[in-house]
């Protein structure tokens, strides 16, 4: 239980930090990747559904309407591990465009893609990830999903 | 040993399409309905008609990014992630005129399961400066996309954690002494002698034992030749680093190790084969902690010490499959 205690204190206050990014995982950097909670939480899906319920259980009310770059990840990780797709999609996209620059939400955005068949898409933002970040770094930050999605193609 | 084979009929198309026999079992299963989908590499010459033959056998096809292979002493310095890559080492590029490489295809039997086990099957691969992985729940369902049996799809969750664990001593550890079954064989898993394409929770699973002796009994109206050879390369004696190096032996096990009078790499990629010429000067091996021991009719002459700087978890065992 001491555990499931710490993971939701962890959840929770990163949840909770208005407007504060997690560490950014840049395309230049060193790092395959920053949040490994990701491969935390499948761990535990996989392995440990009873802890994973609890979780998301303490957690579920914060990814109603999240506020910040971790709330929509965490929301599109657990759409992702439930097979919803479609939804672990949007939850991608949201903490894109707070966050663009963090490849790890575009690789996320880019699989779960795969997963709604949008082949092309996925690969372009996996084979020409400069380009496509671009759209979101650069221009107005008004319509900058719409041109997102317009220049993939989704 | 562990040559190519040409059936007389059955699926000799993929064959002769690609020049092995590599993963032929895994297409027959497809073909017969014993598996639902699998996926493959071909090079671009080949691609042409091995198309013909999926289409030919009425199965559908989808195909992935093309890998162009490549060794870990080969890749650059600043590629991020790289010792990380276990099996496949290999940089990814789109399927085009301009890719170099083999490509990936996915085969089934339905649309359905071929998008299933494509959206699933992403392996990791270098693109750019960097190795590109899928969310692990992928990798976690992937097995069950290609028809593997739940218990060893739930071990492999568990288990099979390269920094953590070498998976095939799992595998071995979680086998009652003595009851290591040759229909549970997967160490030939990637090349021509197997009745299975998974890696099984115990070498005597018996969800394995079952999926195998069907397609088995298949098999045998198919091509009975086939069976023959099959089956004698999975009970021979292997010993087993890790899932990329393995020897099978002609010889027998004897308490401790294997006694022999020739070695075979088992494996096409000559980077995972570092020892063929060692195991070869000496007629008896044994297993001593994590070194093997190697003797030449009765005396010491080598030792192949266990090196813990190793990138995948090597440890040593011997295994014969019976029954």
């Amino acid at each position: 239980m001491a555990a499931q205690e710490a993971d939701i204190v962890f959840l929770k206050n990163a949840l909770n930090k208005q407007g504060e990014c997690r560490p950014c995982n840049y395309l230049e950097g060193p790092n395959e990747r920053m949040d490994g909670c990701f491969a935390y939480l499948t761990e535990l899906y996989f392995l440990d559904q009873k802890e994973f319920k609890y979780l998301f259980q303490k957690v579920s009310p914060f990814l109603r309407k999240p506020s910040n770059e971790i709330g929509w990840a965490l929301r599109g990780y657990f759409s992702y591990l439930k097979e919803d797709y479609q939804e672990a999609a949007s939850a991608f996209l949201e903490a894109i465009a707070l966050a663009p620059e963090n490849l790890d939400n575009w690789l996320d955005f880019a699989f779960s893609l795969r997963h709604l068949g949008c082949d092309e898409a996925s690969l372009k933002i996996i084979f020409n990830t400069k380009q496509v970040m671009k759209i979101m770094i650069t221009g107005p930050i008004k319509n900058r999903k719409t041109r997102l999605i317009k220049s993939i193609k989704i | 040993m562990f040559e190519t084979f040409v059936p007389k009929k059955f699926c000799r198309e993929f064959v002769e399409a690609r020049g092995h026999s590599c993963n032929v079992t895994a297409l027959m299963a497809v073909v017969s309905g014993y598996k639902p989908c699998t996926d493959v590499w071909v090079r671009p010459s080949d691609l042409k008609s091995f198309l013909k033959a999926v289409r030919a056998y009425g199965l559908v096809v989808k195909q992935n990014i093309v890998f162009k292979m490549s060794s870990r002493h080969d890749l650059a310095d600043d590629i991020v992630g790289k010792n990380r890559l276990t099996t496949t080492i290999a940089y990814g590029s789109r399927p085009g005129p301009q890719a170099l490489g083999n490509h990936h295809l996915f085969v089934a039997r339905s649309p359905e399961a071929l998008n299933r086990a494509f959206a699933l099957g992403w392996y990791p691969v270098i693109i750019g400066k960097r190795v590109i992985h899928s969310p692990l729940a992928d990798a976690f369902r992937f097995g069950e996309a290609l028809g593997y049996p739940d218990c060893c799809c739930e071990f492999f969750r568990s288990k099979n954690n390269w920094n953590r664990y070498n998976f095939l001593y799992e595998i071995f550890k979680n086998t009652p002494q003595g009851s290591a079954h040759y229909l549970c064989n997967p160490l030939g898993r990637n090349e021509t002698f197997t009745y299975i394409s998974h890696m099984p929770c115990a070498f005597n699973c018996q969800a394995t034992v079952k999926q195998a002796v069907s397609f088995r009994r298949f098999l045998m109206k198919e091509e009975p030749a086939f069976i023959e050879k099959i089956d004698w390369h999975l009970r021979l004696p292997y010993l087993v680093f890790y899932e990329r190096k393995i020897y099978a032996f002609d010889g027998k096990v004897i308490p401790g190790g294997i006694a022999y009078k020739a070695v075979y790499f088992v494996g096409l990629n000559n980077d995972f084969n570092p020892y063929l010429k060692r195991l070869s000067k000496a007629n008896e091996l044994r297993i001593e902690g994590k070194n093997v021991i190697l003797l030449k009719d009765g005396r010491k002459t080598d030792c192949i010490e266990y090196d813990p700087l190793k990138a995948a978890l090597e440890i040593p065992f011997t295994v014969q499959f019976g029954s």
